[in-house]
């Protein structure tokens, strides 16, 4: 399975190059941010108290094998967005500690393999760029993905080249 | 001088940035200074009508997923926009903390807070990650209480017409020194950011965490995750089962 999560608006994302039967969440629609209550830990397994269509994303994610992120470079990152998408997200994972890439982490909840793509648009300074290629390394070894890909696209028009 | 310390965990009580902020504006002596939660949404206009009369923006912010919460990051991008109109001239310094130990995983975290200041034409005077923020604002919680039932037993002794014996005192005293040398990172961090923040002036970016091996960490947050599930009346083996939601494509 595949998850296409972007920012992009409708209409453009739609005259996209993709595949059939991809899970597709657009950041723009209308989401509660993370409210920091570990309850998609503590009290839920794996989903959050919050109602809305983000309830299960960490379901979603989970049984993903390809992530793919579609998101305007801000400062270095993700759009906020995007950010409130994935901040929702941390059902993926366990309470537990664990050890990876020499540092403490948490446990994954879903074991598959994973990728993780991430396509930037937008026009950035080169600490920006720099600041994002350490961020989706980090993600990276954070999620427990075993692979992830970056790529910086100046022109959003450039995403037409592109095949999802 | 004007002083606007943000506390940015959307949590509306308690929270490590929320004491790890009170902690930092005790050190600020001799500053007018103000403290705003940012807790979200409803936050945002208040905090930017405050920000042309500040001299000084400190942001104690948690860590999620190896950035900005979405809530500040949200309020940046409309303060980089509202600080360009209104020419504004203050100096942003950061206290990122996170979960994990290790005070440099908000490394990254903290140079996303540096391209905002480029962007938005403000100074950057510099941050401190620190790792264990959860553990820290626990231990914030416990030792005063372990402290409290050492003095209180010395005190009955003392009124009781026993001997208060000097192991008594030693007791305390050692527990009080396990407690500062476990904050004694973020204390030295702090009141050197504290000091640039009096001054004006700009500092590196540090990093620190609580003062113990990630070896005894992981199982000390592990007994910490469990308890805390344990009052939320679940067992841990019962939340490490998989959602089985199946999502539309």
């Amino acid at each position: 399975m595949q998850v296409i999560i972007h920012d992009l608006d409708d209409e453009f994302f739609k005259s996209l190059r993709r595949e059939e039967g991809i899970t597709v969440i657009n950041a723009n629609d209308k989401y509660a941010p993370c409210q920091g209550c570990f309850r998609c830990w503590l009290k839920n397994a794996g989903y959050c108290v919050i109602g809305d269509s983000l309830q299960h994303v960490g379901a979603i994610i989970g049984a993903s094998d390809k992530i793919t992120i579609i998101s305007k470079i801000t400062y270095g990152g993700y759009s906020s967005r995007v950010k409130r998408v994935l901040d929702r997200s941390i059902s993926t994972s366990l309470p537990l500690f664990t050890y990876r890439g020499w540092r403490t982490h948490h446990m994954k909840r879903y074991h598959q393999n994973q990728s993780l793509d991430v396509y930037l648009y937008g026009r950035c300074s080169d600490k920006e760029k720099e600041t994002a290629r350490e961020f989706i390394e980090m993600n990276r070894i954070n999620l427990g993905m075993n692979e992830a890909s970056l790529t910086f696209l100046e022109d959003i028009n450039e995403l037409k080249e592109c095949s999802f | 001088m004007n002083v606007l310390i943000l506390n940015g965990s959307p949590k509306k009580k308690g929270g490590a940035s929320h004491f790890l902020a009170s902690l930092f504006r005790s050190m600020l002596f001799g500053c007018q200074v103000e403290t705003k939660p940012l807790h979200g949404e409803s936050n945002y206009q208040n905090i930017l009508e405050q920000l042309p009369f500040t001299d000084s923006l400190i942001l104690s912010v948690p860590l999620y997923i190896d950035g900005m919460p979405s809530h500040v990051q949200e309020f940046l991008e409309q303060a980089e926009t509202f600080c360009k109109q209104k020419n504004c001239r203050f100096t942003l310094y950061v206290i990122s903390n996170n979960g994990f130990i290790e005070g440099r995983q908000n490394r990254t975290h903290l140079n996303m807070y540096q391209c905002w200041c480029e962007r938005s034409g403000i100074r950057w005077g510099g941050g401190i990650g620190i790792g264990g923020g959860v553990m820290l604002h626990v231990l914030s919680i416990v030792y005063p209480i372990i402290l409290a039932i050492y003095l209180l037993n010395i005190l009955v002794n003392f009124v009781c017409g026993n001997s208060v014996s000097v192991d008594m005192w030693m007791t305390l005293l050692e527990n009080a020194m396990i407690y500062v040398f476990l904050n004694i990172g973020v204390l030295y961090c702090m009141l050197r950011l504290a000091w640039t923040v009096r001054n004006q002036k700009t500092s590196p970016n540090r990093y620190t965490r609580v003062m113990i091996p990630s070896f005894l960490f992981i199982p000390c947050a592990d007994v910490f995750m469990i308890l805390k599930s344990l009052c939320n009346g679940r067992f841990i083996f019962v939340l490490m089962k998989k959602d089985n939601y199946k999502a539309r494509t």
